[in-house]
């Protein structure tokens, strides 16, 4: 006799134990997003903006926070958006918190501070997302990043997030393209 | 377990805890069993399926937690031991409570009942003594005081082992024994 047919499993323990991998999902999730959240604060004290920056904050979290319960794909791409992300989220308050003035200068004076931490965003997803492919992935990534970086450019407008679009797709499209053809000729 | 059984829970419980949940009905069948004969090597088996219960729910609890670069295996026994010595300890401080909260035991003071059969039992013994002769009932009166009458001990004795007969003859015609 087998050893699964002398211990057939009571009945409802497989829907208990269903329910309890669901709920420790649910907990780590939790926790998950609450420090994406947490981390991407600093970013909402120090530039401004806090209405619609702290709903971002929010987004975030719960963005890192589904990803996370969902699993697989999507839970890879909301920590590869949260990592890519944070850049742009944080360079704008560490420039306010290293001088105030020329946060502000650098914010009047076009979406540049934007660009670049859009640029390493970029960088950063287009490494970690060179032999990913479909819209679980990619999805939850861009969302993350999008609602990270998006805290970080509030302060300058439409024109920064204008500039942090077009910094990620800078960054992110010459490294994706090159590794690929890299990852498909070896 | 064998290596090709646990290759698989490995592969299995790699690919739940990244969130693959078709991987949870393979783990569940594969961990059941060796959960339940596990559990079963250290408690009591009305014990045993309890804690095989509560240390698989666990074990799933934590399944998001799982490192793909331990071995599954280990993984999975060490919460299942974790909880098995959790379920021994409340099982213990369960019985130690329950003796605290047990009555004290009962006064050793004689019961109203063996007061009852005392009472008879003195009682049908004077009955019988009543019914043997002066010189009987005077030498186990003596015997029974420890008075020494002035006789030899051995016609003392004689005396007395007599009167005893007699007595328990008495005594088994209305009660069988004495």
């Amino acid at each position: 006799m087998a050893a699964s047919e002398a211990f057939e499993a009571p009945a409802g323990l497989a829907a208990a134990a269903l329910r309890a991998y669901e709920l420790g999902r649910l907990r780590s999730a939790l926790v998950r997003g609450t420090a994406a959240a947490a981390l991407a604060a600093p970013g909402l004290l120090l530039c401004g903006q806090r209405g619609w920056a702290g709903a971002c904050v929010a987004a975030f979290g719960l963005v890192v926070a589904a990803g996370r319960m969902r699993g697989g794909a999507w839970e890879a791409g909301s920590r590869s958006g949260a990592i890519a992300g944070i850049v742009p989220c944080l360079l704008p308050a560490a420039v306010r918190l290293y001088d105030p003035a020329l946060c502000m200068f650098l914010m009047n004076r076009g979406p540049w501070i934007c660009a670049a931490g859009g640029a390493v965003a970029g960088v950063v997803l287009g490494l970690r997302g060179i032999a990913v492919r479909g819209l679980p992935f990619w999805g939850s990534a861009l969302a993350a990043l999008a609602f990270a970086g998006a805290i970080g450019c509030f302060p300058a407008g439409a024109l920064g997030f204008a500039g942090l679009a077009l910094g990620v797709v800078a960054g992110g499209a010459p490294v994706l393209v090159t590794r690929r053809e890299v990852w498909g000729s070896s | 377990m064998d290596a090709g059984g646990r290759a698989a829970l490995q592969r299995d419980l790699t690919a739940l805890a990244r969130g693959e949940r078709s991987a949870f009905e393979v783990v569940f069948v594969r961990l059941w069993p060796v959960v339940r004969g596990f559990a079963g090597g250290f408690l009591p088996p009305h014990e045993a399926e309890d804690a095989a219960q509560e240390a698989l729910l666990k074990i799933f609890g934590r399944a998001n937690a799982f490192d793909p670069r331990r071995d599954a295996l280990s993984w999975a026994l060490g919460v299942a031991a974790w909880q098995i010595r959790t379920h021994r300890t409340r099982a213990r401080r369960r019985r130690e409570e329950s003796l605290e909260a047990a009555p004290e035991p009962p006064d050793r003071a004689v019961s109203p009942e063996e007061k009852a059969i005392a009472g008879e039992r003195a009682a049908a013994l004077e009955r019988a003594l009543s019914q043997l002769s002066a010189s009987d009932a005077a030498t186990l009166a003596a015997y029974a005081r420890g008075d020494r009458p002035d006789l030899p001990d051995a016609t003392f004795r004689k005396r007395v082992s007599r009167a005893l007969s007699r007595l328990r003859a008495r005594w088994r015609i209305p009660h069988g024994s004495l």
